[in-house]
């Protein structure tokens, strides 16, 4: 089989993995070896589905001995395998990244014999890689159920670490990954956790300490094919956010590739759910929100027209408006159209005079969203007149303009009519 | 009567005509990047020779006085290149001598605010650059790729590509500007001027990229297509000197539909 048939098989078997960031580490390049790592991480591409192609992703093999119901790859089923050589992956990844078509390698494999056996392989990927002075960046995939020895010399190797959840309950993984168990998957994630830790601690003391997965460990789980709603995923992304210091949980849509009578019965993959998980994520992460804030047991799904945090606005109208020229950096990051960036901007210029809503928008806030949340100076912004119905109407249009026909395209300055039946959307 | 600078486009250019702005005392009105398409009889024009010595004493000035931060900025927004670019960074200076590092926070001022947003754009595309570059070996053993990007990115991104690529060495070659940047084992120059001659590219070289096509093509899942995000994250003016050509799926009827879910 030739290298271009293998990674035609390995690369397809591996797309469903969400994650492809190279970021987390930074290591200049010393100009005698090949290869750096930056810090915010740099993609080389984006493929037709939008989405970006930071590292060679692919699988060492997709020859699997595992019957996971929801996978592509299961033992059964009847798909094209194949295997790729330590040295023939190795190559190809230096030649990739020395004419700049990647930041470097994401290596997963199938689970082929046992699971110490995969690891092994793939540990010696890296070994190569780095052997021949590769300092690029490197992401693997631990194997649940591999031995610990192994995934210690994994963290050496590698920048980022990551073990697959898969599922977001035990029960759903115990009917659709009869192999895999959650303590499998739980107990390598605990390990990296610590090993990050101490090697971070080790090397404050000592900076050229060798690290261990410097860049953190990352998780996945599918969403849609198992009927766990978004207040149990968010939590659980939390828990793990706490627990385990991840970097990342990323959320896949689950595309159906099987009819397993557990597996939910859908013929498109839950995009837009996806996103909004994303959304929802981004709050637990760098804007001070609670998984139990956004959701709750009376509405445990995110509203999929609206996103996460314009719709928590509109649940709180006690907490608005804010104030501009005074409310501290948490209080801002909370007011919908205004992000991590344009709360630092504020807080710096309005040391320099009151800020007005042009000025707001110089900024890089988003009126069209804030308008209805904040005041300048004790002033809402001119012309807006509203109420719970027409902010929500109007925060939908700008949500998802693709709900075209049912709506009136209507400026936020033009005079809204408050009464009763002359709401935004026209009905019928 | 209003004076027009005109400098050699270089950053020791642009603070030697800082420099000479403070010394003179004169109307300044523009700083440009060379002689001007079309002259104005309303203001007289003085050509800048760049002076490294004045370009030093104005550079640790901004750097003691307003701060790194500042330079930095300056830098960007100059190698912008964006018409009436010079004679906003003077006045930003100007401010910035009087009020101290505090500039960089008064966001709302506009003479701030186009220097930052200008030298915002620069990093932005400076960034994109890092991973839209596509080097090809060639037969004499480097590395060469070609660009043309909005703004002059070759002074930007030359030491990261210089400290990655270790001791092979390599050219990049900017289009529009006709310049090149040339490196090896971490060091590196700019060079004016075309490139010699067609280049010749090493026998192995299609195979990698025909395998990088390929690749960037099985990647990508069919039930998730989505051309817009493809191209509001890559922007089609930088797909000529891609690899990977994501063109083709458009051209071709039926190629989009054809890629598995």
């Amino acid at each position: 089989m030739t290298v271009m048939e293998k990674l035609c098989i390995l690369g397809d078997a591996a797309k469903y993995d969400a994650s492809c960031s190279s970021s987390g580490v930074e290591r200049p390049g010393s100009g005698r070896n090949v290869g750096s790592a930056a810090a915010a991480g740099i993609c080389h591409s984006w493929s037709a589905d939008g989405r970006c192609i930071s590292l060679l992703k692919v699988l060492l093999s997709n020859e699997c001995s595992y019957q996971c119901a929801y996978c592509v790859n299961a033992a059964d089923r009847d798909v094209p395998r194949a295997s790729f050589e330590p040295d023939e992956l190795a190559e190809l990844t230096l030649a990739f990244y020395r004419r700049n078509y990647i930041e470097g390698l994401f290596l997963s494999s199938a689970v082929r014999g046992t699971p110490d056996r995969t690891m092994e392989r793939m540990i010696d990927v890296l070994a190569r890689l780095r052997r021949s002075d590769f300092g690029g960046y490197i992401h693997m995939k631990a194997i649940p159920g591999a031995s610990p020895e192994l995934l210690s010399r994994a963290g050496r190797l590698a920048d980022r670490m990551s073990v697959n959840i898969e599922l977001p309950s035990r029960h759903s993984l115990g009917l659709l990954a009869p192999q895999k168990s959650a303590d499998a998957i739980l107990s390598p994630m605990g390990q990296l956790a610590a090993s990050i830790r101490e090697n971070a601690e080790e090397r404050r003391q000592y900076p050229h300490a060798p690290t261990f997965a410097a860049a953190g460990q990352s998780t996945q789980l599918i969403v849609g094919a198992s009927p766990e709603d978004d207040r149990q995923i968010l939590s659980l992304s939390q828990e793990l956010y706490r627990r385990y210091a991840l970097r990342r949980v990323y959320y896949s849509a689950y595309i159906p590739v099987s009819s397993h009578p557990a597996l939910a019965r859908i013929t498109r993959p839950p995009l837009l759910r996806e996103h909004r998980l994303y959304q929802a994520d981004w709050l637990l992460r760098f804007y001070g929100f609670e998984a139990g804030e956004l959701l709750d047991t009376s509405a445990p799904m995110l509203d999929e027209q609206l996103d996460p945090k314009c719709g928590w606005a509109l649940r709180h109208p006690e907490f608005f408006p804010v104030e501009i020229n005074r409310a501290p950096l948490y209080t801002l990051l909370r007011v919908p159209g205004i992000g991590g960036v344009s709360a630092r901007r504020i807080i710096a210029a309005r040391r320099y005079g009151s800020l007005t809503f042009e000025d707001l928008k110089k900024l890089g806030v988003v009126l069209r969203r804030a308008a209805f949340f904040v005041t300048c100076g004790g002033r809402t912004m001119p012309e807006l007149r509203m109420n719970a119905r027409t902010m929500r109407q109007a925060l939908l249009r700008d949500a998802r303009p693709d709900l075209g026909p049912l709506c009136r395209q209507l400026s936020l300055f033009d005079p809204v009519d408050t009464r009763p039946s002359a709401g935004l959307i026209e009905e019928g | 009567m209003g004076v027009v600078y005109i400098t050699d486009g270089s950053l020791d250019g642009l603070l030697t005509a800082v420099f000479t702005a403070y010394y003179t005392r004169d109307a300044v009105e523009g700083i440009e990047q060379g002689p001007p398409a079309q002259s104005d009889f309303t203001v007289r024009y003085r050509d800048i020779e760049s002076c490294e010595d004045q370009a030093i004493r104005v550079m640790t000035a901004i750097e003691t006085k307003i701060g790194d931060l500042a330079m930095h900025s300056v830098t960007r927004a100059w190698l912008s290149e964006l018409p009436g670019s010079g004679i906003r960074i003077l006045e930003f200076l100007r401010l910035g001598f009087t009020c101290g590092p505090s500039v960089m926070d008064r966001l709302t001022h506009p003479q701030v605010a186009e220097v930052l947003q200008a030298a915002r754009k620069v990093s932005r595309e400076q960034h994109r650059m890092l991973g839209l570059l596509r080097f090809r070996q060639l037969r004499s053993g480097q590395y060469l790729a070609l660009m043309a990007p909005d703004h002059h990115q070759l002074p930007l991104i030359a030491p990261h590509f210089a400290g990655r690529l270790g001791a092979s060495p390599w050219i990049i070659h900017d289009e529009r500007r006709r310049q090149s940047a040339l490196g090896e084992g971490g060091k590196w120059c700019i060079v004016p001027g075309k490139l010699p001659g067609e280049p010749r590219w090493d026998d192995e070289e299609m195979v990698f990229q025909d395998l990088w096509r390929q690749y960037h093509r099985i990647i990508a899942i069919g039930s998730r297509v989505n051309p817009l995000l493809q191209r509001a994250m890559m922007p089609r003016r930088y797909w000529k000197y891609l690899i990977e050509q994501p063109d083709a799926l458009y051209r071709t009827p039926g190629a989009l539909k054809s890629i598995p879910p």
